[in-house]
Order: structure tokens, then C-alpha cells, then sequence
């Protein structure tokens, strides 16, 4: 989706960008003095001229002119520093006499350094082609790394905003017997409070100067302009105090306003207050109507506020005067701040003591779970994030490889000109530091380019992850970013110059200078080795990659128990406060009518062939746990029987397609207020409690009383394509109250057109209802699908990339023993070899080293692929069908690569090498 | 730009110390003649002036900028205009001294042009084609 996004992006945003981050980039070689006085001036100037560029050229003008640009700056350096003024210290131009005493101590190694980086930018700049590849290699490794280094330091490793961050945490009660629970697994160490736990605790606990309890709500708006269902916040009066936070106009909530029987009152974000009100200070003290309550605005919050990933407009206060009849509603997460010094284990301990002297009615808590807040909030992005991070480190060092083959590849061609200036008097120190000095300069080079690789591929990552993760819209390109690419840019220098200033310094210069372009076999097997480690981490993430797309693909193809096709599910938010009556069925009654002319409406539009109505629609986010119990299963010790449930309108089942696998459908007259209660529950549900019995006819109960289970239907994939086995059951909407939170729609005509009249059609009947999101069911599955696709994306990428690099390094060393071999390769032709022999015994070369690699990569991933098994489904972290397609496939892709070198063998001319020696 | 940098320093005063003004120099001041500009204005009206056949580069232009505001032919403008978008642009203008280095130069080519017309080599000035 992202990709295509920027694709799409006509006039060429992503252009813009880029040609930004090169122009700073090519900044740096200005002269420093000129840089500063100008600088910004120049961004300035450019960006100016990019817009109108863009408007009048579009994306080929634009390119043109940042190419026109980036050599007018680079001019712009030239001339700088020939004019003098602005150029290089007079150390380091040195007066011609200066320069030829022998210089010494510690001047001399400046001295030495500043040659070797003059020498090594003439030589890269004598081999254009091979150091463009070079320096393009590192910079997309350095690239590759430094967007992820950046998105992790965003994400986890940059502390939150508030003061003493690491002493702001999260406290959970923890419920060991939920753990592996296929409903309640998840929250085993995060269960949530309730108001009386939270206050007992803030008598007993002393290892912590604070604590607060928030939950998210959402409300209704009215009475200012549109009404607008909007999300909200609870929060204790605690909160704001415990982060430090001041408020931009009026005042925060006060111990006072955490009693409801007070005024109701309210805090509006900066963001709300601009939009809504138009940043009138005189907010202050007016009221407005949320869920038809009058609330008083008592402050605004500062900019930027933000805790925990709620995503509230405004905030009202939570607690009240202690309820015992609230003990069992458990529905607030708790953050505190410890005191200075404090043991977390202490403050853990303490708090599940508080904890355990509670009395419980519902579930038993047996400790507690205290952990940094930054902590909690990236839990779930740390492992696939650091296994992100791995994978581009990999990719980097598979450009090493690729780049330290290359640079062996010239440096054997370089050996005689090294030996002619070790017997002119080089020390092999000497030459050495000149060769590590050629590397890391050009690593440095890479990396100034990889900067730039890295904003585009921050981009990129950014517009594919889900917009709600955290913090991820301020991932970009900032001075840690930065440091972490100059890092880099240095190992790698260092990696890749150590293998060959090592084996050049030892050169016997008289062998040297005697041989012919022939290398020392060790030299090129040494080359041949780094090429086959390339192909072996290529492989890793090549296998990474199939794996995690080949459980996309098995997710892609999960039935979901509901045909998707036509299908699509509105969500709304009624406000039901509006049917408040006396009598309660009077408002049931109330409530249905309403429903029920909705539901006509949506059944009118052409195309449509029916609707349901459901408290709770498939990947719509609701749903609801209950306790059951069911006629003749005993549980077993300790086990929790719970359903998700759903109160639906009598053809639900038959709108999504369900299948029916025993017994009946629910009929019209079960969908009233005053039939007999059935239920219809799941297959799972079925097999676990009466295996090799019929369900049908037994009795199921909940809160709401006993259900005769009337048929039985295929799971359906509710919350996510993944999770399967969750027990699940139905009850007709009308005894329940009619209340219901999802439309779903079956068109048998043309799905898009429908959704398009949807909201005209319920506004129709209630302009004041807020409709949250129309979509059709398949995009809501897609949507379900948004991380796993990001992972599989990411890895694809970085193994694309570092199978390309190591094929590249395949091509380079075939083509290579092309070129040293070409007096061998004239003598067999001389002698009568055949074309494909020559050119199978190329190709054998390449191949073999590839599979060599691949090999060793394979019997890797064996071992490595295990960090992969949490995020993988329907698929094996050995699954051998990824393993033999990743080594097919390397096979072919290495026999192409090496396939211009082994035509380029069969066409040498036996008569032109022989001579050539 | 100026071939001698230090003449203009010995006479500051004296416009001719200037002379001849490298191509972009004049194009720069003549632009400025016009109004007060930024970077992006100078080199469009640059490109409209030589009718789209010279547009310098940001590089180009600002080397010489810092030059010819090192040399005082041009300096910051008094004030901006009010719909300014980019806090980071400068607006500059010429300065008095500008304006005589930049009636110096073209009267300089004037002459110039009126002696090539006296030989013949040069077109009709306008309004005079036969």
C-alpha cells in the first residue's frame, strides 16, 4: 500500500525528498566557513526552486534540475577552494619548502594521513565505474541500516517526554491462570484494575511517590457544530502530576473533581482546542455536551500531550468516592511514578501484597507486573523490530563482502604499482595505512550517500507500518541517525580495508614484480570465499523472506468462515442515553425501531440482497468476553470456560455465509423479546465440550440466563486470520435489549456502489448518528494483515537486496577469472577445446561457489529461522518447501550471473593471449 | 567574478575599481535593479532576463552573493513582504555603491556596443532598423 502510495505520488515527492537529502548531502563539500555563512540560504533557494520545478516540469524536470543543482554546488566547492579563501588550512596546502623537510612526530602523521586521503580520492577517482559500484554498494548497506537504526531509537530506544522517564512505569495485577488461555492468554501479566483495587493500593503502597489509573472511552459530541463521535480519555487526577505535564490555559484536574457527584468537567487537548474551538482562550469555563452531559472545560493541555498510545481529543476524570459495587469491573491500566531509588522488585512485590489482600469476587490475582512505561507501550514492536535490525546489519555486511571482493579484485591488479613503491622505500606500515585509508575513505563516501538512502527508505517504511505505532510519524534522519551512518561507515571502512592492506603488505615485492597479471591462488580463493559468506547471509534472509511470505500466503488463504465476497460491514456508534425510558422494554422497544429502519434503509439501496445486525462484525475491533456454562461439561481443574459472544439479528449467519453444520438456523420468531432462548454456537466450542456428541438440544448459559443451543456453524476468524479454536456463540439480538454495533451488508451487485450511498442512507434516518468506518469486509482482512505484510515486505527488500549484491559478487569473480585465466583459457582453445567446455568450466565456477554459499546458508537458517517461529503461521521455521526454492532458485540466478563470463571466455582468441603475456 | 579582489579595497568609493563585472555579477545586480528578491527570485528574474538562457545554479549564485555583499554592491533589504513563507530566506537589495558599480558597467558596455555598431559588426539599436 505505501509503496504504491509513493509510486503513485505524480510530480514526484519522493524526488523532492531525495533531491533534498542529496543537496545536504553534497553541502558538506562546500568549505566550512562559506557552508555556515550560506547554508541556510541555499536549502532555502533550492527547495524554492524544486516547487516551481515541479509544478512547471514535473518529475523528469525536476531531475534535471537537482542534477543541474547538486553539479552547481559541487562547483560551488570547487571554486571555493581554488579561490583560496575559503580552502584548505595552511598545514595542509604547505608552502613548497615546508613540504620537502622531512616532517616529524606527530605533524607527520597528519601529514602522512592527509596524502593517503588525496592519494586514495585519486585512485577511486581513477576507476569511476568500479568505485561508483563500491561506494552505491555501502551506501545502500548503510542505508538499509541507518533507517532501521532510526525507526528502533524512535521507537524504543529514545526516552518518553517526561520528566525522570525511567521512573514513570506500568503496574498490572497478573493472573497466572489465564496464561495460555486461548482467550485471555495475551493479558495474563497485564490484567487491568478496578477503581477500588486502586484506591486500596494507594493507602498501602510506599515504594511509589504516585499513582493514576486512565482507560480510553469515546463520546458523542453535540451541540457544536456537526455531532462527532470522538475518543476520549478517563484519567485520575494523579496522571498529569506523575508526567509533569503543565497545562497551556486553565488548569488540570484537582483530587476535588475525581468526585462525580461534582460538576462534570473536562480537559481538551491543544489539538481538539485548535480545530474545534479555533484556539478561543475563552474556552475555559464554557461547557459543552458530550453523550448528552454538560461538561465544563476546566483547561487545555499542552501540545503534543500523548500516554500510552491513547489517542483522546479530551480527557474527563475517573474516580469517584470509593464503590464497592464497581470492585468487579475491571477496566483501568495503571501508571505510576516510583520513588527515587526504588526497586522495581520491591515496588512488584509490594503492590501484588496489596493486591492479594483484596477480596476478589471475579477472578483470583496472584501478583503483579511493574515495568518501565516506554517498556510496555513497544512490547509487542521489540522482537520483529530487532530482528529488522539484524537484517539490515546483514545486508551490510554482505555489501562489505561485496565491496572487500571488489577491492581485492583491483588490488591484485594494483599489486605491481604497491610493489614498485614498497622498493622506491614504502614501509609495508606505510602501505598498508594507504590501503585502510582507500577503504575507509570510501566507505565515508558510501556512507554520505547511504544518508540519503536511509530518508528514502525511512519514507518508505514509515507510509507501510501502521500509523498507530508508536511514535513512528517522528521516524526521520536526526543527529543520532547520523552518528550511527558515520559509525558504521567507519566499521565497514575498517572491515573492508584490513583483509587487503593484511595480505598486500605481505607481498614479496620481487615476486611481485616478476609476475604476470596471473594473482597468487591464495588471493583469488581468498576472493572466491568472501563472495561464497555473501551468498550465505543472502541466503539466511532469502530463506527469512520466503518464510514469512509463505505464511502471509497461508494466511491469505485461511478461510475465514464467512464469505468475503460482497460483503461489507458498517460500523456506527449510537448514542443510547437518547432512548432513556422509565420502562425498560418501552426503550428496548425503542431501540429496535430504530434499528429496524435503519436496517430497511440499508436494504433499500440497489444491489443490496440483505442486512444483519450484530453487536460485534468480524476485524471490527468489539467483541466481548463472557464466562459460560455448559449443560453436562464438567470443566476441568482451573480451566476457564469463556466465549466470545454475539447478539445478532436472525440472519446474520446467513448474511456472512457461515456454514451450518448442525441443526438450525434462527428463525424470525426467535428474534423477538419474548421467544424462547436459543443460542447457536461455534464448532470448536462443540467438539470441546461434547466430542462425538450432538450439541444440539443442550443447554448454554451466561450472565443472561440458560440457552437452548438450537445449531452448531464453522468458526469464524473474528479478530484476526490467525487465531483459530476461540469458542464463540450467538444469541438473537431482541433478548438482549436490540442493542447492536455493526451493519453487515451482503450486495449481490456492485459492492463499491453500495458503500458509497451507505452514510447518506443512515443519516437519512439519524443525521446525528456518527458512523465510525463503511469497508468492505475483504479490505477489513487486508487491513488485519497490515504487520505481517510490512515483515514479509521488509525482509523481501533486504534479502533482494543482499542476493543482488552477492550475484553482483558472483558476476565480478567469474568475470575476473576470465581475465587471469585468459592465457589458460587460449591455450585449451589453441588445443582443440570445445566452446562449451570453456564455458561450462566458468560457469561450474560460479555455480559452485553460489551453492557452496548457499549451503552453508541453508544449514544457518536451520538454527536462525527459530527466532521467525512466533511470527510465522501455517508454516515451519525448516518448512522445506521455502529451503529447496531458495536453493533452486540461487542456482539458476547464480548460472545467470555467471553466464556473460563464460560467453566472454569462449570468444577469446587464443592467438591474442598468448600474445598478451 | 572581479579579477582583482583587491582593487575594489583600495577605493571603495570608486565604482570603475569594479570593472568589468563577471557576467553573473552584473546579471545579479541587474536583477536587484528591478526590486528586492531572495535567492529563488534572483535566478528566476535571471532566467527572464537573459530569456531563459542562463539560470545559475543556487552554488553559482551564492558564491557570487557572498562576494559582491563582501564587496557591498549589495546588502540585506530593509524589510520583507508580509507573505513570506521561509524564515530561512534572506532578501536582499542593492546598496548605493551597487548601483553606481552597476550604471558603470552598463554604460561601459554601452560604449562598447555603440563602438562595435560603428564598425559595423553589431545590429541597429532599437526603433532604428532601416
Amino acid at each position: 500500500m505505501g509503496t504504491r502510495m509513493i509510486a503513485g505520488t505524480p510530480n514526484g515527492g519522493v524526488l523532492q525528498h531525495i533531491g533534498l537529502w542529496l543537496y545536504r548531502g553534497t553541502l558538506v563539500w562546500v568549505p566550512r566557513r562559506l557552508r555556515i555563512q550560506v547554508r541556510d540560504e541555499l536549502l532555502s533557494t533550492f527547495a524554492a526552486g524544486q516547487r516551481h520545478v515541479r509544478e512547471k516540469g514535473g518529475p523528469a524536470g525536476l531531475l534535471l534540475f537537482t542534477v543541474k543543482e547538486l553539479a552547481g554546488l559541487f562547483a560551488m566547492g570547487v571554486n571555493a577552494r581554488r579561490r583560496g579563501r575559503w580552502g584548505r588550512s595552511a598545514i595542509a596546502r604547505g608552502p613548497a619548502p615546508y613540504r620537502m623537510r622531512p616532517v616529524r612526530g606527530p605533524r607527520r602523521t597528519v601529514v602522512q594521513l592527509i596524502q593517503d586521503v588525496r592519494f586514495a580520492l585519486r585512485n577511486i577517482a581513477r576507476r569511476p565505474a568500479a568505485m561508483s559500484l563500491a561506494v552505491f554498494t555501502i551506501a545502500i548497506g548503510i542505508g538499509a541500516s541507518s533507517a532501521m537504526f532510526s525507526v528502533v531509537d524512535t521507537v524504543l530506544l529514545r526516552p518518553l517526554p517526561y520528566p525522570d522517564p525511567e521512573r514513570v512505569v506500568s503496574v498490572y495485577p497478573t493472573i497466572p491462570e489465564w496464561r495460555g488461555h486461548q482467550s485471555l492468554g495475551h493479558v495474563w501479566d497485564r490484567a487491568s484494575w478496578s477503581y477500588p483495587e486502586f484506591a486500596e493500593w494507594k493507602q498501602r503502597q510506599t515504594s511509589f511517590e504516585i499513582g493514576a489509573v486512565i482507560s480510553g472511552g469515546a463520546e458523542t459530541l453535540t451541540g457544536a457544530g456537526e455531532p462527532e463521535r470522538i475518543n476520549t480519555g478517563r484519567a485520575s487526577w494523579e496522571l498529569f502530576s506523575i508526567l509533569g505535564v503543565s497545562p497551556a490555559l486553565g488548569r488540570l484536574f484537582t483530587a476535588e473533581d475525581d468526585n462525580r457527584t461534582g460538576e462534570r468537567v473536562t480537559l481538551l487537548s491543544a489539538e481538539f482546542w485548535r480545530n474545534r474551538f479555533g484556539a478561543d482562550s475563552d474556552v475555559v469555563g464554557s461547557t459543552i455536551r458530550l453523550s448528552n452531559n454538560l461538561h465544563t472545560v476546566v483547561g487545555v493541555l499542552p501540545d503534543g500531550f500523548e500516554v500510552a498510545g491513547y489517542q483522546a481529543v479530551l480527557w474527563t476524570p475517573v474516580g469517584g468516592p470509593p464503590d464497592e459495587t464497581q470492585r468487579g469491573n475491571h477496566n483501568l491500566k495503571m501508571i505510576a511514578r516510583l520513588r527515587d531509588g526504588a526497586a522495581i522488585e520491591r515496588a512488584q512485590a509490594e503492590t501484588a501484597q496489596s493486591l492479594l489482600a483484596q477480596p476478589e469476587p471475579d477472578h483470583v490475582v496472584h501478583g503483579a507486573n511493574v515495568l518501565p512505561l516506554l517498556e510496555d507501550i513497544t512490547q509487542d514492536a521489540r522482537a520483529p523490530l530487532f530482528i529488522f535490525v539484524a537484517s539490515s546489519l546483514l545486508v551490510l555486511v554482505v555489501a562489505c563482502g561485496n565491496v572487500a571482493a571488489l577491492l581485492l579484485g583491483v588490488g591484485i591488479e594494483r599489486e605491481q604499482e604497491l610493489a614498485v613503491r614498497g622498493a622506491l622505500g614504502a614501509g609495508r606500515g606505510r602501505l598498508a595505512g594507504q590501503l585502510l585509508t582507500e577503504s575507509v575513505v570510501l566507505a565515508v563516501l558510501g556512507g554520505v550517500v547511504g544518508i540519503a538512502v536511509a530518508g528514502v527508505a525511512i519514507e518508505i517504511i514509515v507510509s507501510m507500518a501502521p500509523a498507530d505505532a508508536h511514535r513512528i510519524d517522528q521516524v526521520g534522519i536526526d543527529g543520532r541517525v547520523l552518528g550511527f551512518g558515520v559509525v558504521m561507515s567507519g566499521l565497514s571502512g575498517l572491515l573492508l580495508g584490513l583483509m587487503p592492506a593484511l595480505s598486500f603488505s605481505r607481498t614479496s615485492i620481487v615476486r611481485s614484480m616478476q609476475a604476470s597479471r596471473a594473482p597468487g591462488v591464495a588471493k583469488s580463493r581468498l576472493q572466491s570465499a568472501v563472495v561464497a559468506g555473501e551468498m550465505a547471509v543472502a541466503t539466511v534472509l532469502l530463506v527469512g523472506a520466503g518464510l514469512l511470505t509463505r505464511s502471509l500466503m497461508e494466511l491469505n488463504a485461511v478461510e475465514p468462515g464467512f464469505q468475503a465476497e460482497g460483503l461489507a460491514s458498517v460500523l456506527v456508534s449510537p448514542d443510547y442515553g437518547r432512548f432513556d425510558a422509565d420502562d425498560e422494554a418501552a426503550e428496548d422497544a425503542a431501540v429496535d425501531a430504530y434499528f429496524g429502519e435503519i436496517r430497511a434503509e440499508l436494504a433499500a439501496i440497489p444491489g443490496v440482497d440483505d442486512v444483519a445486525i450484530s453487536s460485534s462484525s468480524p476485524f471490527g475491533r468489539s467483541r466481548s468476553n463472557n464466562f459460560i456454562e455448559l449443560e453436562g461439561y464438567e470443566p476441568a481443574d482451573g480451566e476457564l470456560l469463556i466465549g466470545e459472544r454475539y447478539f445478532v439479528s436472525d440472519n446474520y449467519v446467513n448474511v456472512l455465509q457461515t456454514r451450518l453444520l448442525e441443526g438450525r438456523h434462527f428463525t424470525v420468531a426467535d428474534d423477538r423479546p419474548d421467544a424462547a432462548p436459543v443460542a447457536m454456537i461455534n464448532e470448536p466450542l462443540a467438539r470441546h465440550a461434547w466430542p462425538g456428541e450432538s450439541a444440539v438440544g443442550k443447554r448454554l448459559s451466561f450472565w443472561a440466563g440458560d440457552f437452548t443451543i438450537v445449531g452448531v456453524v464453522e468458526e469464524v476468524r473474528d479478530r484476526s486470520l490467525s487465531s483459530s479454536s476461540v469458542f464463540q456463540y450467538y444469541v438473537p439480538r431482541q433478548r438482549m435489549g436490540g442493542r447492536g454495533g455493526s451493519f453487515v451488508i451482503r450486495a449481490g451487485g456492485d459492492l463499491a456502489a453500495v458503500i458509497a450511498l451507505v452514510r447518506d442512507r443512515i443519516w437519512s434516518v439519524d443525521p446525528d448518528l456518527p458512523v465510525r468506518s463503511v469497508l468492505p469486509l475483504r479490505e477489513r482482512m487486508q487491513q488485519s494483515l497490515a504487520e505481517q505484510r510490512l515483515s514479509a515486505q521488509l525482509m523481501l527488500a533486504f534479502s533482494g537486496v543482499a542476493i543482488f549484491l552477492a550475484l553482483l559478487g558472483v558476476y565480478g569473480v567469474t568475470a575476473r577469472t576470465v581475465a587471469w585465466r585468459t592465457r589458460e583459457v587460449g591455450i585449451r582453445v589453441a588445443l582443440g577445446a570445445e566452446q562449451s567446455r570453456v564455458m561450462g568450466m566458468i560457469l561450474r565456477h560460479g555455480v559452485r561457489l553460489a551453492l557452496i554459499g548457499t549451503g552453508i546458508g541453508l544449514v544457518l537458517s536451520f538454527g536462525i529461522m527459530r527466532v521467525l517461529e512466533s511470527a510465522l503461521y501455517g508454516t515451519a521455521p525448516t518448512d522445506p518447501l521455502t529451503l529447496v526454492l531458495v536453493a533452486v532458485s540461487v542456482g539458476v540466478m547464480s548460472l545467470v550471473a555467471s553466464l556473460p563470463s563464460s560467453i566472454r571466455a569462449t570468444r577469446v582468441d587464443p592467438m591474442v593471449a598468448l600474445r598478451a603475456e | 567574478m572581479a579579477r582583482n579582489p583587491t582593487q575594489g579595497r583600495d577605493d571603495p568609493a570608486d565604482p570603475q575599481t569594479f570593472l568589468p563585472l563577471p557576467d553573473l555579477a552584473l546579471h545579479v545586480l541587474l536583477a536587484l535593479a528591478e526590486g528586492d528578491l531572495h535567492g529563488w527570485g534572483i535566478i528566476k528574474r535571471i532566467g527572464e532576463l537573459t530569456e531563459g538562457r542562463s539560470r545559475p545554479s543556487s552554488g553559482s549564485l551564492y558564491l557570487s552573493m557572498v562576494k559582491l555583499e563582501e564587496r557591498t554592491l549589495i546588502t540585506d533589504a530593509p524589510t520583507r513582504p508580509d507573505d513570506d513563507d521561509d524564515p530561512r530566506r534572506r532578501y536582499y537589495t542593492l546598496t548605493p555603491l551597487g548601483t553606481r558599480v552597476l550604471e558603470a558597467e552598463t554604460s561601459r558596455l554601452s560604449r562598447l556596443v555603440g563602438h562595435a555598431r560603428g564598425l559595423g559588426v553589431a545590429g541597429a539599436p532599437p526603433g532604428m532598423e532601416p
